[in-house]
C-alpha cells in the first residue's frame, strides 16, 4: 500500500510540473492567495473565539457549519489524483487496505492541505466554550464524520446508478435549507451543532457525535466495493436524434451549451431578471457591476475555445478544407450567442425600469464587454491553449489580466453614467468601437497565428 | 519543387524533428496514381509521424511534399478537398453523432445537402453504422469511430486517400467490406497510402510498400517483384524490422 501512496504522490506531482505553464500558473496563484487567506482566517479564529468566550456562539455555529461542509464537499478529489480509484483496483489489494489507500489519496493535492489547515484551525475558538475537552471531543468526531461522508458521497457520485439521486438529495437539501431560513430567520439545524451543545456540557452529544463518525465511516467503508462494481458515470446516457443540419456554428453552440460557465450565466442572467422585475427599487449600478461579474465569470470559455476540442478536434478542424478565419468566426459567434446572449434582455429590463438611457447604456457595456472577452479570447486561445473538461479552466494569471479588463470597462461605464448622464451613451458607444476594432485584430492576428504556429498549438493540447 | 505529374505523393528526403529527437530521417516517397501503398513498420518506427506530415497535420523540419500536385497546406482549402484522411485517434468531435459528423463534412467540401445526405447513408450502411448513426462519437467504440472516420475520409471523393491502421479494431465482416471498397477505389484511380500492423491485409491489398524502421526507409519493393521472388511482404517485414527474442523464462507459464 505504501508503494502505490508512493506512486500516486509522484504521478500527481509529475502531472502537475509536466502541466504546461497553465497548471504550475495556477499552482502558483492559489499558493499566493493561499498565504493571505489563512491570514485572515487566522483574524477570523481570533473573533470567533473572543465572542465565544463572551458566550455568544452565534460565529461559532457559522464557522462549524462551514468547516463541515468543507469536509463533504468533493474539493478533496477534485484536485485531480493522477490515478484514480478505479484504476487502482487493478490491483490485489484487500478491501482494508484499499480503503486505507482510498482515504490517503485524499491527502496527496496542496488543496487537500489547505482544507487540512482551515478544519484545524477550527479547533481554536472550540475550546473556548465552557466545557473545552467534551466540545474539543465532539468537533474531532464531526469533523471526522464529515470526511467518511464526504468520501461516501464522492465515491458514490462516480456512478451511473447514484450520481442523480445525489444531485436531488444536494438539491432537496439546499431548497429546505433555504424555506427553513424563510419561515424561521433562523440557522437551519445542523449536526455541527453537536459541538456546541457538548461545549455546555451535554455529553450525550458526544456519544452522539461518535455514532455519526461510525456510520459515516461504515457506509464510505461499504460505498468504494459499491462504486468498484457499478458502472460509472457517463455525460450522457440516453441516444441522441442527429440534427438534420450541422454547421461550425452549430456544432460551436452544442459544445458551448454544455459547459458549466454558460449554465451559470444563464442562472445568474435569470436572478438578476428577476431582481429587475420584483425589485422595490432596483439599483442600476448593481446591474452594470453583475454585467462585469457575468463577464469575468464566462471570460474563460473564450479564453480557451480549442481546450473543448482537444488534439482530436484541432486535427478535423486542419483536416477540413477551412479557412482558419473560418473557425474563429464560428466560435465567436456561438460564444456571443451562448454567453452573451442571456444578457441581451437585462438591458431591455433595464431600459423598462430604469429609463432608455440605461437601458442603452446597459446594452452598450454588454456590448464592449462581449468584444472586449472576445478579442482576450482569441489572443489567449493560440497562445496558451490547455485541455478542458466540462469546464473551461483557463490560466489564472490571464484571467487577472482579463479581471483589470474587464474592471476598467465596468467602471468606465459606472462612471461615464455618474459624470454626465447625457453623453454616456456617446462615450460608451465609442468604447464599443474601440473593442470592436481590438476584436478585428485579435482575429485576424489570431487566425493567422494559428496558420503558422497549429503545431504548437496541438502539442499544448496533448 | 516541381511535382511530376505521374506520382499522386512526392515526398522527398523529410525529417521531423522533436527537440533533440529525429522521428523520421530522410524518407522519400514516389507513389504513382491509383495504387494501394502499404507503409509498414513497428511501433514508434515513424509511420504516423510520416503521415502526419504528408496530410499536414505536422510540419516537416526539413524535406518537400507534394500531394495530388499541392503542398499539403492546411490553410489552403484546395489541397484539403483533394484528399481523404483516416488520421491516428480518429479525429472526431466529441459533442456529435456519427451522423452529424457527415452532415458538418459534406458542405464544407461543397457538397449539396442532398448529397451529403445520399452519400453518409450509402457509407454508413456500408460501414455497418446506420443503426448506430446516432450515437455520439465519444460513446461509439473505437471500431464505429474509425469507420465513422473512414467515411469522413471518402464523403467528398478525393483524389488521394490516407489511412492509419483503417483494419486496427475493425470487425471481420466490416474489415472485408473496407478491403473491397479500397479496391474499388484504386481500380477507379484514387491513390491510397495507408499503414497497417495486420501483415496479411496489407499482403492481400497493396501493390507496393515500404518498411520504416527508427524513421528510415529500409526496404521498398512493389508486390509484383515479391511475388516474382517467390517470397511474402511478412518475409520481408521480419528481414528488416527482426523478431523480439523470447528467452526461456522459467518463471512464467
Amino acid at each position: 500500500m505504501a508503494e502505490l501512496l508512493k506512486w500516486q504522490w509522484l504521478a500527481y506531482w509529475r502531472r502537475i510540473l509536466r502541466g504546461g505553464t497553465s497548471v504550475k500558473g495556477n499552482l502558483l496563484v492559489m499558493g499566493l492567495l493561499a498565504v493571505p487567506a489563512l491570514a485572515r482566517y487566522g483574524t477570523f479564529l481570533r473573533d470567533v473565539r473572543k465572542q465565544t468566550a463572551e458566550g455568544n456562539t452565534s460565529l461559532l455555529e457559522i464557522l462549524l457549519a462551514a468547516l463541515l461542509l468543507l469536509c463533504l464537499q468533493p474539493g478533496w478529489d477534485a484536485a485531480g489524483l493522477a490515478i484514480g480509484t478505479r484504476d487502482m483496483a487493478r490491483f490485489p489489494l484487500s478491501a482494508p487496505h484499499r480503503f486505507g489507500l482510498r482515504v490517503l489519496s485524499r491527502f496527496v493535492s496542496p488543496i487537500s492541505w489547505a482544507f487540512v489547515a482551515f478544519i484545524a484551525g477550527g479547533i481554536w475558538p472550540v475550546l473556548a466554550l465552557r466545557h473545552p475537552l467534551h466540545s474539543a471531543a465532539a468537533y474531532l468526531f464531526l469533523m471526522a464524520a464529515g470526511f467518511a461522508a464526504g468520501l461516501a458521497v464522492s465515491d458514490l457520485s462516480q456512478t451511473a446508478k447514484a450520481a442523480l439521486p445525489i444531485r436531488l438529495a444536494w438539491l432537496a437539501l439546499a431548497v429546505g435549507a433555504g424555506l427553513w431560513w424563510a419561515w424561521t430567520r433562523t440557522f437551519p439545524p445542523l449536526p455541527s451543532h453537536l459541538v456546541i451543545l457538548a461545549g455546555a456540557g451535554q455529553w450525550w452529544a458526544i456519544l452522539f457525535a461518535v455514532i455519526l463518525a461510525g456510520i459515516a465511516a461504515y457506509c464510505a467503508r461499504c460505498a468504494l466495493p459499491w462504486m468498484l462494481k457499478h458502472s460509472p458515470r457517463k455525460g450522457r446516457s440516453r441516444p441522441a436524434r442527429s440534427a438534420r443540419r450541422m454547421s461550425l456554428l452549430s456544432r460551436e453552440l452544442r459544445l458551448q451549451s454544455k459547459l458549466a460557465e454558460v449554465r451559470k450565466n444563464w442562472l445568474i442572467s435569470s436572478a438578476l431578471g428577476l431582481y429587475l422585475v420584483v425589485a422595490d427599487r432596483p439599483e442600476p449600478d448593481a446591474l452594470r457591476v453583475m454585467l462585469g461579474v457575468l463577464a469575468f465569470l464566462s471570460i474563460a470559455v473564450a479564453m480557451n475555445s480549442f481546450g473543448f476540442d482537444g488534439v482530436p478536434g484541432l486535427d478535423r478542424f486542419l483536416l477540413m478544407p477551412l479557412k482558419s478565419i473560418r473557425i474563429f468566426l464560428a466560435k465567436n459567434r456561438a460564444f456571443a450567442i451562448a454567453v452573451c446572449g442571456p444578457t441581451l434582455p437585462l438591458a431591455i429590463l433595464a431600459a423598462w425600469r430604469f429609463g432608455w438611457r440605461e437601458g442603452t447604456a446597459d446594452l452598450l457595456e454588454g456590448c464592449a464587454l462581449c468584444f472586449a472577452m472576445l478579442a482576450w479570447g482569441n489572443i489567449t486561445s493560440v497562445l496558451r491553449p490547455e485541455n478542458a473538461g466540462s469546464s473551461a479552466g483557463g490560466n489564472v494569471i490571464d484571467q487577472f489580466l482579463a479581471i483589470i479588463i474587464i474592471g476598467i470597462t465596468t467602471a468606465g461605464a459606472i462612471g461615464a453614467l455618474r459624470a454626465t448622464p447625457q453623453a454616456a451613451p456617446f462615450y460608451l458607444s465609442t468604447l464599443v468601437v474601440v473593442f470592436a476594432a481590438l476584436y478585428a485584430g485579435s482575429l485576424w492576428w489570431s487566425a493567422g497565428y494559428f496558420g503558422r504556429q497549429y503545431e504548437r498549438i496541438r502539442q499544448a493540447l496533448s | 519543387m516541381t511535382s511530376s505529374p505521374q506520382f499522386e505523393i512526392q515526398a522527398r528526403g523529410l525529417v521531423k524533428r522533436f527537440g533533440n529527437f529525429t522521428a523520421v530521417r530522410d524518407v522519400t516517397l514516389e507513389i504513382p496514381k491509383g495504387i494501394i501503398f502499404g507503409f509498414l513498420g513497428p511501433n514508434g518506427s515513424g509511420k504516423s509521424t510520416t503521415v502526419k506530415m504528408l496530410t499536414g497535420l505536422l510540419q516537416p523540419s526539413a524535406g518537400e511534399i507534394t500531394v495530388a500536385g499541392m503542398p499539403p497546406d492546411p490553410a489552403d482549402p484546395n489541397s484539403r478537398r483533394a484528399i481523404g484522411v483516416l488520421p491516428e485517434g480518429n479525429a472526431l468531435f466529441h459533442s456529435l453523432t456519427l451522423m452529424e459528423h457527415l452532415r458538418l463534412s459534406g458542405p464544407l467540401y461543397g457538397l449539396t445537402e442532398e448529397q451529403t445526405e445520399s452519400r453518409a447513408q450509402q457509407l454508413l450502411t456500408a460501414l455497418d453504422l446506420w443503426d448506430v448513426r446516432d450515437t455520439y462519437s465519444d460513446q461509439a467504440s473505437y471500431g464505429m469511430a474509425k469507420k465513422c472516420s473512414l467515411a469522413m475520409a471518402l464523403l467528398h471523393n478525393p483524389r488521394v486517400l490516407f489511412l492509419d491502421e483503417p483494419f486496427e479494431g475493425i470487425d471481420p465482416a466490416s474489415g472485408r467490406g473496407i478491403k473491397d471498397l479500397l479496391g474499388l477505389l484504386a481500380a477507379r484511380g484514387v491513390t491510397i497510402f495507408l499503414t497497417s500492423h495486420i501483415l496479411e491485409i496489407a499482403q492481400q491489398l497493396v501493390q507496393s510498400f515500404a518498411i520504416i524502421r527508427e524513421g528510415q526507409i529500409v526496404c521498398r519493393k512493389d508486390m509484383a517483384d515479391v511475388a516474382q521472388e517467390g517470397r511474402t511482404l511478412e518475409d520481408y517485414y521480419f528481414e528488416h524490422v527482426g523478431r523480439p527474442e523470447i528467452g526461456e523464462w522459467d518463471w512464467l507459464g
